[in-house]
């Protein structure tokens, strides 16, 4: 946000406030966010006494300081909205809808008068008394319906305390003061002002006082002195207070404000450059001084000493300057709570938004780029995406639904991923709309796989929603979404389940985004891998008392053997060319190297290195495109003494290396209808011997729960006796080569597998959920009775085959005779 | 740098573009002097495996990664190790540096003596000019840096292929 430019007004007293107009507006026009994002969350919870007391107090700075500035407007609407606030404050009526509607509707008015200031310096024409009127009518019914309703809510406030001098000035400073009903004046009476208020109070005296030191020839603000006197008050005001509420640490808003400045991005950028300007001639410096003493034969201590000196604080200057660009993604995040807010109103929706990762931080010109293209996201999964509560209910989900938000750093990449448990995108609509607009031939779309047919909704002018609402038709598409973040070297992928939900995901490149990174070393090379995508280092070394880590060929292709399952190697000199000592081993000669087990959403293996220097942040800088184009490298970046390492891209040295397939989710990945299965659902279930394993919900029948006694044994395996005929048992920890575990209990869950050769009964210990995982099943890992692997918040889980359960397959099965 | 254009007949005045000039492997080349950024003489420090061949490596160029071609061997002459002389070029958003022998002049152009029928020939070198001029002392070939690029891309992708 730049800091907005107040153009001279003609003439008036404006201009010698011209500086304290703008800190004003740039500091109402952040309180204003916050604001809205308070209120929806004041929403969700009501009793947040502090949440709603710092509410308070952004209202009442701006009120206090438009009458400062002799903005009546703003004065009298944010007087009304804060008459209205204290009634909730005093637990005099409730939060319903009516009451954050209208107070957001005070938050967008303050905002426009704001701009109205900044563009013109004056409040302009527009008429805020309806506004102000509704702000005290809402008041007043909702007082009124609490009186009839009877509700009695436990206030979370603390008693009042007198404070009789305090109120009546600032409140007459507002001309709009005759305004109010009589009711709302009695309401403000002094008595009933809580201890936040004071606290207000004090901050905006404060405020008044120093920009009365600061301006003697301000605007007579009669009340000042009164004001001024509140400061004092305070303290005694504030050890009588009760403990701080533990539930909200939303309170630190203004501490960081005071700790921060503006700076111009120009300068910022320039900053940087120099600094790296400074870095190389610190390098110079270096190696002439070495030079020089070397030639001369003399060390001179003095100068070595300067050198190192200039050296430490030219590498923490550069590092410190770059983190200066960064910002977290927050910047967008903090909007979308009011903006699903206000959406799920109109739709007659009711959503829950999940935010998660507001702290990853990307560069800032990325944040303003991909700002538009995710409310366009957002806006769409609530328009389309989440159903109307009855139809949600009527399909056995919760009234309200889920939307979640997640931003977190991948493979060097900034991913935020849009999530809904909504309707999904019915598939064959878009199928058929790709037809019928001349995109792709009908017998070519039958064969497509399902989520080659979701991209293209990323077409121009593609849309299935059987109406066009207020909300989607606002002129960007899908397409703009795509060609936006695509501008920006990013990509969009999307899945869908219909009837479950949609997740699209954008990657942004990691142009200047700072990582950690590890550094490793291949031959004389130097390389940074992104940490996000290690997930272990392990050294390979001979096997001198056998536990050590050996390699095996697999069919010509090296893979290592950990913790009981394969891991595909790639050994980075050999992929790149390179001389390095890292190798597989031959007969007599030990392997060496280091594997760094690199893992992302579709593949995970081991790249084997020559040995790993350092752990560090690094700052991502672009390559150009001849060098994008290799597929290897995802950027540079500059090292603490200037010398230049390449980035690897773990998912594109995979790809190089002819890694298992990479299904799914990815526009790239040339999914065939094998591995077309985006997004599938999972039982996760925990087997008796306490291994948390994923069961492919399509491979589900029923879930049963069968009386010990109903077990039986026949020659050695165990068999259930249901619906007139024997079932066999697979045991889940026998499929999955462990060992099975005695049956304790009084009863045994089985999940009944269909299949086609009959039923089979898999035995677990108990059912956890159903999930469906945000990366489809990665199959580059497989092992007896395992699939592949899926991950389950976060944590690798193993995904049955369950072909190794049916009748057969197992020793321990039943004959075929049992089953029918 | 000096501007002495001698090299150059004056001939039609009206029109004009500024060159930089310099030698590779005794020809004399020129590029677009308004993409040129800035020259240096220096040695590069990262090279980029499995990269296209007549990319040297890589410059940090006040922060900035900067690939340096060698232009011998972006031109097919024989390529010759040590340091050489950084041409930094601008161009469509992205720098490069060209490494040549030596910086000949900064020349004006007229754009009427631009010749460009030869244009578009096979070959590495080749496809790197856009233009000829006929100067006082011999022909001074004028290259683009898209063309330059465009033919760094693809004999590396068939390498790569094995």
């Amino acid at each position: 946000m730049g800091v907005p430019s107040v153009p001279r007004p003609d003439g008036g007293a404006m201009n010698d406030n011209e500086e304290f107009v703008r800190e004003f507006l740039v500091e109402s026009a952040e309180n204003l966010d916050q604001l809205d994002q308070d209120l929806v969350a004041l929403e969700e919870n009501p009793r947040d006494t502090q949440r709603l007391a710092s509410i308070f107090r952004t209202v009442h700075t701006i009120k206090g300081t438009s009458g400062f500035f002799g903005f009546a407007k703003l004065g009298a609407i944010t007087h009304s909205g804060e008459h209205l606030l204290g009634q909730l404050r005093d637990g005099k009526i409730d939060l319903d809808n009516d009451v954050t509607g209208v107070l957001l509707t005070l938050v967008d008015a303050v905002r426009s008068i704001l701009e109205r200031i900044e563009k013109t310096g004056g409040e302009g024409e527009s008429d805020f008394h309806d506004l102000s009127q509704s702000l005290d009518r809402v008041g007043f019914e909702a007082a009124k319906r609490r009186e009839n309703g009877g509700v009695v809510v436990t206030r979370l406030t603390p008693p009042p305390t007198p404070a009789a001098p305090l109120t009546e000035p600032v409140v007459a400073a507002i001309p709009a003061e005759p305004e109010l009903p009589p009711a709302a004046a009695d309401e403000t009476a002094p008595v009933d002002a809580p201890l936040p208020e004071i606290c207000a109070l004090a901050e905006i005296s404060t405020v008044a006082e120093i920009r009365a030191a600061v301006i003697p020839d301000a605007p007579a603000v009669p009340d000042l002195p009164a004001c001024a006197e509140a400061v004092e008050v305070v303290p005694a005001g504030l050890s009588a207070s009760p403990p701080p509420q533990p539930a909200t640490p939303r309170t630190k808003r203004p501490a960081v404000a005071e700790q921060s400045i503006r700076v111009d991005l120009g300068l910022l950028g320039t900053l940087v450059e120099l600094v790296g300007e400074l870095v190389l001639a610190r390098n110079q410096l270096e190696s002439t001084v070495r030079h020089t003493t070397a030639a001369r034969g003399d060390d001179h201590p003095e100068l070595l000493k300067v050198v190192h000196r200039i050296d430490t604080v030219t590498a923490s200057l550069q590092a410190t300057a770059m983190k200066t660009r960064m910002q977290p993604i927050e910047h967008v995040f903090s909007k979308f709570p009011r903006i699903v807010r206000d959406l799920a109103v109109t739709c007659g929706k009711e959503v829950t938004l999940e935010i998660d990762g507001a702290d990853t931080e990307l560069d800032r010109s990325l944040i303003e780029t991909i700002r538009d293209p995710l409310t366009h996201l957002v806006r769409n999964a609530v328009d389309h995406g989440i159903e109307p509560p009855e139809v949600r209910v009527a399909r056995g989900k919760p009234a309200a639904g889920r939307l979640s938000l997640r931003a977190y750093h991948e493979s060097g990449q900034v991913m935020v991923e849009i999530r809904d448990d909504g309707g999904g995108i019915p598939v064959d609509a878009v199928r058929k709309k790709a037809v019928a607009k001349g995109l792709v031939s009908a017998e070519q779309a039958a064969l497509l796989p399902d989520e080659r047919v979701l991209h293209y909704i990323f077409e121009p002018g593609f849309s299935t929603a059987a109406t066009v609402t207020d909300v989607s038709g606002r002129g960007v598409g899908m397409d703009v979404v795509r060609t936006n973040i695509e501008a920006i070297g990013g990509a969009v992928d999307i899945g869908s389940v219909p009837g479950t939900g949609t997740t699209v995901r954008v990657r942004i490149p990691l142009t200047l985004a700072i990582i950690p990174a590890l550094i490793v070393s291949s031959g004389s090379h130097r390389f940074a891998i992104p940490q996000a995508a290690v997930r272990e280092l392990i050294a390979l070394r001979a096997g001198t008392n056998g536990a050590a880590v050996s390699v095996e060929g697999l069919e010509g292709a090296p893979v290592m053997r950990l913790r009981g399952r394969l891991l595909p190697l790639v050994f980075l000199g050999e992929l790149l060319g390179i001389e390095a000592s890292a190798m597989p081993g031959t007969p007599g000669h030990p392997p060496r190297g280091t594997v760094v087990v690199l893992r992302s959403d579709e593949v995970e293996y081991g790249l084997v290195v020559d040995g790993v220097t350092v752990s560090e942040d690094i700052v991502v800088k672009p390559i150009v495109a001849v060098l994008v184009a290799l597929g290897l490298y995802a950027g540079a970046t500059v090292r603490g003494d200037g010398a230049v390492v390449l980035i690897l891209d773990p998912r594109g040295i995979a790809q190089a290396a002819k890694m298992p397939p990479r299904p799914a989710l990815d526009c790239a990945a040339e999914a065939t209808s094998a591995d077309a299965a985006p997004l599938e659902r999972y039982l996760i279930c925990e087997s008796p011997a306490g291994r948390v394993v994923a069961v492919p919900l399509e491979e589900v029948a029923r879930l049963e729960t069968f009386p010990r006694d109903r077990l039986q044994h026949a020659a050695g395996h165990m068999v259930v006796h249901r619906e007139g005929r024997l079932t066999s048992i697979a045991d889940i920890d026998d499929v999955l080569a462990g060992t099975p575990q005695p049956v304790d209990l009084p009863a045994m869950t089985a999940v009944i597998l269909a299949a086609t050769r009959g039923e089979v009964a898999l035995r677990v210990q108990r059912i956890l959920e159903v999930v469906t995982p945000e990366a489809p099943i990665n199959h580059g890992l497989r092992a007896r009775g395992v699939l592949g692997t899926i991950a389950v918040a976060g944590r690798a889980t193993e995904v049955i085959d369950v072909r190794h359960a049916l009748p057969g397959a197992l020793p321990t099965t039943a004959t075929p005779g049992v089953t029918p | 740098m000096t501007r002495a254009a001698e090299m150059i007949d004056p001939g039609n005045q009206a029109m004009t573009r500024r060159f930089c000039t310099f030698v590779v492997a005794g020809r004399a080349f020129a590029v677009d002097a308004s993409a040129v950024q800035e020259v240096f003489r220096g040695t590069v420090t990262t090279p980029v495996p499995r990269g296209p061949a007549a990319i040297r490596g890589l410059l940090n160029l006040r922060g900035r990664i900067v690939p340096a071609i060698d232009m011998r061997r972006r031109m097919g002459f024989e390529p010759i190790a040590g340091e050489g002389i950084h041409v930094v070029l601008t161009a469509g958003g992205e720098t490069h540096s060209l490494i040549v022998d030596a910086l000949t002049d900064v020349v004006d152009i007229p754009v009427a003596l631009i010749e460009t029928s030869t244009v578009g020939a096979e070959g590495s070198l080749g496809e790197c000019i856009v233009g000829v001029v006929a100067a006082r002392d011999g022909l001074v070939h004028l290259l683009g840096i898209e063309a330059i690029l465009a033919g760094l891309v693809e004999p590396t992708v068939e390498r790569k292929i094995r």
